[in-house]
């Protein structure tokens, strides 16, 4: 979900995913920065992403990734589950 | 959309996994060169950079692999490795290899081949326009025994006038007419048909035009319509031949027309296609037909009704023809069906019994190749435990075995389809003739189908095997050293179920055989009671127009009569227009005469015109009264010899001779003036036929059989005959001259053919179920090696441990027997049609085949085990 919400501001390659969610995260998520390529992939074989190769600034030649159209909703979709489960756990949360 | 780009990334992911591989090594290396610039970027020395980059990014490795798995391709992966896998264990294992593809192959393609035909036969279209919107509709009798004996014009085209269910309804015979040409004069089979016909048929003429219904009037009625293969072979493919005339029977003909290429009338009872279509003589006005009923009738259904709306709207209309003519319709029923099941329906059951049969053969095929390959998963207990230790999972393991089973039968059913192609064109060549429509026999696409069903049904069978030893897999064990252990010794579990399951299918099989061996049986040993190695038996036809009234027939007839007698050798001559194994079937309804008007229907009796000296030519006695002579003839009393039977039910205990008969159809009584001994018909389990014979010279018709009884091998005068015959009147057509010996063998060729099948498949199953116990004893054996050579070591006598193993294998063959038994017992139904002379439970042949295979299945396991207790003990405790 936070691949997708990070790409649905803009098409990124898979290292300035990584960046991405460190800085808007405040490096309050750490994973291992490799996890981020079989989620990717996943993301790509079920149609959420799509993949291609372009240009960084510096010309390096790197694999991006933009959101789809299904991916949007998917996305949407996600974000609405994950909210209501965490109304729920703070009020599960609130009541013990 | 999202469906979409899904299967294309898989399609890639499986089509280009090095280019997928390429990408993400490139993208991971990409990412590692950037994080290592922003470290370094940070002041942190190169080295530790890279090293820092490396640790946070993780294990290269492990990444990679989780992305694979996501690429979802993992199953065709594995699958390809697996099978690569299995290949090479096939190649270092040659004998297994070639042994079991070559069993399953001939398994799988002995049924394909078999499906072929059926599908052919009975599953296909008729290969007419909208073919299974036909109906075939006939008019039975009741009686004796239902028959399809057809229908009468009036009453059809009434029922089509009548009727909303059918678009229209022909009607049709066959006929022969010689045509005679300048050159020479030859036999054509000759349709006569009605316009209808044609539309129902969706038949139309590719040159000229078909029937109309003024073709069937007085006057109108020399028309005829050439097929379009005789009309290329006969005249040429002329293009002016509308219009022009033929000699048929001695009448002329006018051409109006030429079918289209391939329009043939449907194989009623295995007949080919006509030359010579010819209209029905039918008028409406005229009243006096209605009681003659020669003909086929196939209707076209409308569109939308079925057979049932059909029927049922056709029992009301019958109704009220009955109502209006009830002389005529009393008593009569009517059957309809579709027109392919009228054509095919005989050899349904026969071609389904072989269906059934070849699939038991399969099914022995692939608990043998289940057996093997159960046997040599002991030697791979070490194997699968390795895997097991390096972590595969269970399915990965089924995925492997299963694995096994596919690529044997991949291989197994390409060799089959292979067999089956060359097996298809043999199986025709040899099949009677009587199985219809097996020109329309070839592979297409419900045949492949069918085998890749039987491909994976196989299996699966193979995949039971292994799958139930791999959720017992013991990883430590297998380590070190599984042989130790004891797979596969005892003959419990799964051996024992493919054993028994053999057994009880070959049992099956050879009890089949064993019957139907006895039924041909019976056919042979018929004793007719005439004189069938001396007899020769001509057909011929004087239709001519050279002899047409009664007197000139029956003048030619007994100028040949004094001609072939004349031959060297010949003891007798006689003429009939049917005998026993030839000719037409002749029915009438009969009653005593003094029962006419009040006694019912009557009864059923087939009646003949023959020659004064026809008795006596085929050597039927005469029991009683006179034979005819030359005072019968057209000016005398009506006489009539009956046979026994007929004597019997007619008037029981009571002397025939003097009484009256009457002729339902003929509408006329006959005086018995005589009584023959009764020829039993080839089949034991049929009842005797009525049988009536009246002289020819009261009946006389330009068509007779000749018998000629010699007192030496009867084929010797073949020729003789024939020259004679066309010596006393060149345009005299011979048709065909056949020894009876050789009629008899055609009778037998259907089930002799059916024997054969049979016994070549139960040959099959013997063979493999045979095999299949010796196999499994012997691998018993040589897996109890060490413990047996313990216990002779211990002092068990050698006796003893014989008794015990094959105790094993005896007490499984035991229960297979029995389980075939009840197998054979319920399949027996499926059979019954194809046996004469003996029932579907004949106990002598369940006992014998019973004890045959018993017998054969502890000779299969003595073999093995005597080689059990011949172990030298000390060589087995030394682990040999």
């Amino acid at each position: 979900m936070l691949i997708m919400k990070v790409l649905s501001l803009g098409p990124l390659h898979g290292w300035g995913i990584q960046e991405r969610i460190q800085l808007i995260s405040k490096d309050e998520l750490q994973v291992n920065q490799g996890s981020l390529y079989p989620a990717l992939h996943k993301l790509a074989s079920e149609g959420w992403i799509k993949s291609y190769w372009g240009m960084t600034e510096n010309n390096r030649q790197a694999r991006f990734y933009r959101l789809t159209k299904a991916g949007e909703r998917q996305l949407a979709l996600e974000a609405e589950n994950w909210a209501r489960l965490a109304t729920a756990v703070a009020r599960v949360m609130a009541t013990s | 959309m999202r469906l979409i780009t899904k299967l294309l990334f898989r399609l890639r992911a499986s089509l280009f996994p090095g280019r997928m591989e390429a990408a993400m090594r490139k993208e991971m290396a990409f990412h590692l060169e950037m994080e290592t610039r922003k470290l370094l970027a940070q002041g942190m020395p190169p080295a530790e950079a890279t090293r820092m980059a490396r640790r946070r990014f993780g294990e290269t490795e492990y990444h990679k692999e989780q992305a694979r798995e996501s690429w979802g391709i993992g199953m065709v992966q594995d699958f390809r490795r697996d099978a690569l896998h299995t290949l090479r264990a096939l190649r270092r294992n040659p004998t297994f290899a070639v042994v079991s593809i070559l069993t399953l192959g001939i398994g799988i393609g002995a049924n394909s081949a078999i499906f072929n035909v059926v599908n052919g036969v009975l599953f296909r279209s008729l290969p007419f326009p909208d073919a299974d919107r036909l109906v075939s509709l006939c008019e039975t009798m009741p009686g004796d025994a239902p028959r399809c004996v057809t229908a009468s014009t009036p009453n059809v085209e009434d029922w089509a006038e009548r009727s909303s269910s059918f678009l229209d309804i022909g009607v049709f015979r066959w006929w022969g007419h010689i045509l005679e040409t300048p050159e020479r004069s030859e036999r054509v089979s000759s349709l006569i048909a009605t316009p209808e016909f044609f539309r129902v048929m969706r038949y139309d003429a590719a040159i000229g035009r078909v029937f109309r219904p003024e073709d069937q009037l007085e006057g109108n009625r020399n028309v005829a319509v050439l097929d379009h293969d005789f009309w290329a072979s006969r005249f040429g493919l002329d293009p002016d031949i509308v219009g022009s005339t033929i000699s048929l029977g001695g009448a002329s003909f006018l051409v109006i027309g030429v079918l289209q290429e391939g329009e043939k009338p449907p194989a009623m009872t295995g007949e080919r296609g006509a030359d010579v279509w010819l209209p029905l003589h039918f008028d409406p006005r005229e009243n006096d037909q209605r009681d003659w009923r020669g003909f086929y009738a196939v209707g076209r259904l409308a569109p939308g009704i079925t057979l049932d709306v059909a029927r049922q709207e056709l029992g009301v209309i019958r109704q009220g023809l009955l109502e209006e003519h009830p002389e005529e319709n009393a008593e009569w029923g009517l059957q309809m069906s579709s027109l392919r099941d009228r054509v095919v329906g005989g050899v349904r059951a026969t071609l389904l019994f072989f269906l059934g049969a070849v699939a038991l053969v399969l099914l022995i095929t692939c608990a043998n190749i289940a057996n093997l390959l159960l046997a040599r998963m002991a030697s791979r207990e070490v194997e699968l435990g390795i895997r097991t230790a390096l972590g595969a999972s269970t399915p990965r393991l089924v995925g492997l075995l299963l694995n096994e089973g596919l690529v044997l039968a991949l291989l197994g059913s390409i060799v089959g389809l292979g067999i089956a192609w060359v097996g298809t064109p043999l199986f025709l060549s040899l099949a009677p003739v009587g199985i219809p429509r097996l020109g329309q026999v070839g592979m297409d696409v419900p045949v492949l189908l069918f085998t890749l069903g039987l491909t994976v049904v196989a299996t699966l069978l193979f995949g039971i095997a292994p799958l139930a030893r791999a959720s017992r897999i013991r990883p430590m064990l297998a380590l070190r050293g599984g042989r130790h252990g004891n797979p596969g010794g005892r003959l419990g579990g799964l051996n024992g179920v493919l054993v028994i399951s053999e057994v009880a299918l070959a049992l099956a099989l050879l009890v089949g055989a064993g019957l139907l061996t006895r039924s041909l049986g019976s056919f042979m040993r018929w004793e007719p009671g005439i004189d069938r190695e001396h007899l020769l038996i001509v057909s011929n036809t004087s239709s001519t127009g050279r002899y047409e009234t009664g007197v000139a027939v029956v003048d030619l007839y007994r100028r040949l009569d004094k001609e072939l007698s004349a031959l060297p050798g010949v003891l007798a001559v006689g003429r009939s227009s049917a005998g026993p194994l030839f000719g037409g079937r002749e029915l009438d309804q009969i009653l005593p005469a003094e029962e006419a008007g009040v006694g019912g229907p009557g009864r059923q009796a087939r009646w003949y015109d023959v020659s004064p000296g026809y008795f006596q030519a085929m050597g039927i006695p005469l029991l009683a009264g006179r034979p005819f002579d030359t005072r019968d003839g057209p000016e005398t009393s009506q006489v009539v010899i009956v046979n026994e039977s007929l004597a019997d039910r007619l008037w029981p205990g009571e002397d025939p001779l003097g009484r009256s008969i009457w002729l339902e159809g003929h509408d006329m009584s006959r005086e018995v003036v005589g009584v023959v001994a009764d020829v039993p018909p080839l089949d034991p389990d049929a009842r005797v036929d009525l049988e009536m014979f009246w002289p020819q010279a009261q009946y006389p018709r330009p068509f007779t059989f000749f018998e000629i009884r010699t007192d030496g091998d009867p084929s010797s005068i073949s020729g003789l005959v024939a020259d004679r015959i066309r010596e006393v009147d060149p345009r005299l057509q011979v048709g065909s001259v056949s020894t009876y010996d050789e009629l008899l063998e055609r009778q037998l060729v259907g089930p002799r053919f059916n024997m054969l099948l049979i016994t070549v498949f139960s040959g099959v199953a013997l063979l493999l179920a045979v095999v299949g116990i010796f196999g499994v004893v012997s691998r018993s054996v040589a897996a109890r090696t060490r413990e047996i050579g313990i216990r002779i070591a211990l002092g068990a006598q050698r006796g003893e441990v014989l008794a015990e193993v094959v105790g094993g294998s005896v007490a499984l063959s035991v229960i297979g027997v029995g389980l075939g038994v009840v197998l054979a017992l319920v399949l027996s139904r499926f059979i019954k049609s194809m046996l004469h002379g003996v029932v579907a439970t004949d106990p002598l042949t369940y006992v014998s085949v019973s004890v045959g295979l018993f017998t054969l299945a502890v000779l299969a396991s003595l073999i093995p085990a005597f080689g059990a207790t011949r172990v030298n003990p000390v060589e087995s405790l030394q682990g040999k």
